[in-house]
């Protein structure tokens, strides 16, 4: 289901009203349960089997896990959830990818391999396979490692995996943050309803008004021949893209904070104004921040050996670079990442820019420490290299791209004739990146004088974004994130 | 703002509005919600024995740049003309602003599935081929058309923005009926799209226009696959009434001579009217008129941003128009062609 709609605010009205009139702990768990499993099937109810079947495999793995007294026993079952997880994903996600690749290698020694279609295979996507699957492989790796004790009750673990603020887009939550809050005794407080409630604007607000409204702008661009886009059309189409996926994927995060806020459960952050990064380290720190955790806790620290964390917050962050194995580490889990995000050679490379980045600033002195010499240009030039990583991920394919960066790097392509891209886009450019660091200064400025903070002004601001939603909301618009 | 504002007369430019007019106490001329009201007059003017022509195009066709009480549209110029000459001819126009390819293949249907028609002219503006989407008060029409699936799936690869199929799904299902019965209940609701409208305009001609200070309108580029999404159409309107015998009469919209800069590069545009020249005039029952340049440079209107506008003329610029069809139509059928 998704939560721009008149149907979920329906569903979270009589979800959340069932909820607090439940008498009993017991009876909230199962609502919750039954409620994620509709949330899914309003998509496609036969998939809903498909995340209820993975659910049960981890389920199942993990006490047999945990009541394994040999390492090798515990690592037998470990390896039979990553399989069976990893094999769906591999399935659904990467079938199609794989044999065209293989198709392209059989071509070149003058095989040629039917399309997958034309041997009637058609395989659907699952919406949010990547993050369920990664949030079921992580109870099963933290129950392994003995950070948590596997749960005994089925219901209340169906509905750690399928609760549906947080089962189609993330974030992606430990079981350690997640249980607890889910299967603790709550009251009912009109404070969660009312930072909920506003929490679910704010989101909508992005989503709807932002993020759908920049799609009509930048879906033309990226259909227009690369080779042609001046450097100035370029930079314009990755801030705009920069902008538009930006305000998708945190306007749907904190419409799910906000939904299980509703409910009483807080959910940790997963963006903090990730265009004021002072450095790559500093940007995944910000962004998707629940996904960087999850990368560093159960691929990248394993990998270089180092002790992983049990949050998901910080990011992909804090390692040392001392030493061979810990580079390797770097690019081969941003390769993974960059697979992660979408079944095509341009998500590698997306990975890869990345991965090259974080990399440049930890070895090179100057880099290094630009943040504390001068922060601002540490600043703008972290955001000229965050936005201008977003054109792998927005192009049509790795020539594009290639195209576009050597557009970037060419300086007789900075000029305004012959541009594709009109003078409303480049205004729009300009005037989100200058409103951004505006409202981020005045965040900070309203936490500092929190106190100061006048109610009336935030059901004000509130009333006016809902008429926003309202002017922008149409009938089917989905999240960018939910084809990963 | 405005009591009666209406974001289409601001999309317009400054002092240039929508007209509807009627000719002989009929109504011959209107946007898609008057088709049942069209499609009488077509029947009526056919019962009289005239040969009755639909007229389809963009907002060029029913707005005009400083209007005086008394000032019609070039289609009840073309009747007036094809009156004056004692002729049986008679003209009904259907349009909408920024009218695509879809679009006009929608009000097409409408009207042909309903009546016959002796011809159908287009006013061909190439700037159509950029346009995308489809308004609400077509999609009933464009949804009765027999091609309505592969189109409107082609439509939604186009903006590619929804990558999942989330259509005919239980969630679409509930979707439309609850924003059907929110739409039927809030009229402020259902005029959404017309705020947008209002909020995009002013975005463009006052904001950016303050931010940049532009003193020239940018040219604009076809989007090439926007382009074929809506030659896909065109080539439907032509097969469609190749299939009913129905003429065909396509003509370059009369544009600002001299403009600088051209709305569109010239090279393409220059090419892509030549090409269609050329395989209008070599199909049986499709003609091609060139009227780029028959309303003078003094005739036309001032755009919103307070520059030359490129498609709308005064009442001057509609008399020559309606003439211009109408003696083309008259030299067709003394050719024989029609």
């Amino acid at each position: 289901m998704l939560f721009n709609s008149w149907g979920y605010l329906l569903f979270l009205l009589i979800c959340v009203g069932l909820y607090w009139s439940l008498p009993q702990r017991r009876l909230r768990i199962g609502l919750v349960s039954v409620a994620s499993i509709a949330f899914y099937a309003m998509w496609r109810w036969e998939f809903s089997l498909l995340v209820v079947f993975s659910a049960f495999v981890d389920f199942f793995v993990s006490k047999r896990i945990a009541a394994a007294t040999e390492l090798a026993a515990r690592k037998k079952w470990l390896l039979c959830s990553l399989i069976i997880n990893l094999g769906l994903l591999i399935f659904f996600k990467y079938t199609y990818f794989i044999y065209d690749n293989i198709s392209i290698i059989a071509g070149a020694v003058n095989t040629s391999l039917p399309a997958l279609n034309d041997l009637g295979v058609k395989i659907i996507l699952p919406l949010g396979i990547s993050f369920y699957t990664f949030q079921t492989i992580s109870y099963s790796i933290d129950v392994y490692r003995k950070t948590i004790e596997p749960l005994d009750d089925f219901v209340l673990f169906t509905a750690y995996v399928m609760f549906w603020p947080q089962l189609i887009a993330g974030p992606i939550l430990r079981a350690g943050e997640v249980i607890p809050e889910l299967d603790s005794e709550k009251r009912f407080s009109f404070e969660d309803l009312a930072e909920g409630f506003e929490r679910i604007v704010i989101g909508l607000f992005k989503k709807v008004v932002f993020a759908d409204t920049l799609a009509l702008v930048v879906d033309p661009i990226f259909t227009q021949e690369a080779a042609l886009l001046t450097a100035v059309d370029v930079w314009v189409a990755a801030f705009l893209f920069g902008f538009q996926i930006y305000f998708d994927f945190s306007g749907y995060s904190d419409v799910a904070i906000g939904s299980a806020r509703l409910l009483g459960i807080k959910f940790p952050e997963n963006f903090n104004w990730p265009y004021v990064s002072n450095s790559p380290k500093d940007f995944w720190g910000r962004w998707h921040i629940s996904l960087g955790s999850w990368i560093r806790d159960y691929l990248y620290l394993p990998l270089t050996g180092q002790k992983f964390q049990t949050k998901s917050q910080g990011g992909l962050v804090g390692a040392t670079m001392d030493k061979k194995s810990a580079d390797r580490a770097l690019f081969l889990t941003w390769l993974i990442m960059g697979f992660w995000h979408g079944a095509a050679w341009t998500f590698a490379l997306w990975g890869v820019y990345h991965a090259v980045w974080i990399f440049a600033y930890r070895r090179f002195g100057p880099l290094k420490n630009l943040s504390k010499r001068v922060p601002l240009v540490a600043i703008g030039l972290m955001l000229l290299i965050s936005m201008a990583g977003w054109l792998p991920f927005r192009a049509n394919s790795v020539a594009d791209t290639m195209t576009m960066f050597g557009t970037l790097l060419n300086p007789f392509k900075y000029t305004l004739n012959g541009h594709r891209v009109t003078i409303y886009s480049y205004a729009l450019a300009l005037l989100l990146t200058m409103g951004q660091f505006g409202a981020y200064y005045l965040q900070k400025v309203q936490l500092r004088d929190s106190k100061a903070t006048i109610v009336g002004l935030r059901i004000v601001r509130q009333a006016l974004m809902i008429c926003a939603i309202l002017i922008c909301l149409e009938r089917v618009q989905t999240f960018i994130y939910f084809q990963f | 703002m405005a009591k009666d504002f209406d974001p289409k007369n601001f999309g317009l430019g400054k002092n240039t509005h929508s007209f509807v007019n009627q000719f002989e106490d009929m109504q011959i001329s209107g946007f898609a919600d008057d088709v049942t009201n069209l499609v009488r007059t077509v029947r009526k003017f056919r019962e009289d024995g005239a040969k009755t022509f639909l007229w389809l195009g963009a907002s060029q066709l029913h707005s005009i740049n400083q209007p005086n009480p008394g000032d019609k549209l070039a289609v009840t110029y073309a009747n007036q003309t094809s009156t004056q000459k004692s002729a049986n001819r008679r003209y009904v126009q259907l349009s909408e602003p920024n009218a695509n390819f879809h679009e006009l293949w929608a009000m097409l249907h409408s009207v042909i599935s309903k009546t016959n028609v002796d011809g159908v002219i287009l006013g061909f503006t190439y700037d159509d081929l950029n346009e995308p989407g489809l308004r609400k008060s077509l999609i009933p029409f464009y949804r009765a058309s027999p091609i309505e699936s592969e189109l409107l799936e082609e439509q939604q690869s186009t903006e590619k923005s929804a990558e999942l199929a989330t259509n005919k799904t239980p969630q679409a299902w509930l979707e439309n009926i609850l924003v059907d019965q929110i739409e039927g209940r809030l009229t402020a609701f259902q005029k959404r799209g017309l705020i947008r409208a209002y909020i995009e305009a002013m975005y463009k001609n006052w904001i950016v226009q303050a931010i940049f200070a532009v003193k020239k309108k940018p040219q604009v580029k076809l989007i090439p696959d926007r382009q074929k999404w809506n030659e896909k159409a065109f080539t439907r309107i032509r097969e469609k009434l190749s299939e009913q015998e129905i003429p065909l009469i396509v003509y370059k919209a009369p544009h600002q001579p001299g403009m600088k800069p051209f709305y569109h590069p010239r090279k393409p545009f220059d090419h892509y009217h030549e090409n269609l020249s050329k395989t209008l005039t070599s199909s049986k029952n499709s003609h091609y008129f060139d009227f780029e340049t028959i309303v003078d440079s003094s005739h036309w209107g001032i755009n919103a941003a307070g520059q030359p506008d490129a498609f709308h003329f005064t009442v001057v610029g509609h008399r020559i128009l309606g003439k211009a069809v109408d003696d083309a139509i008259q030299k067709l059928e003394v050719d024989n062609a029609l």
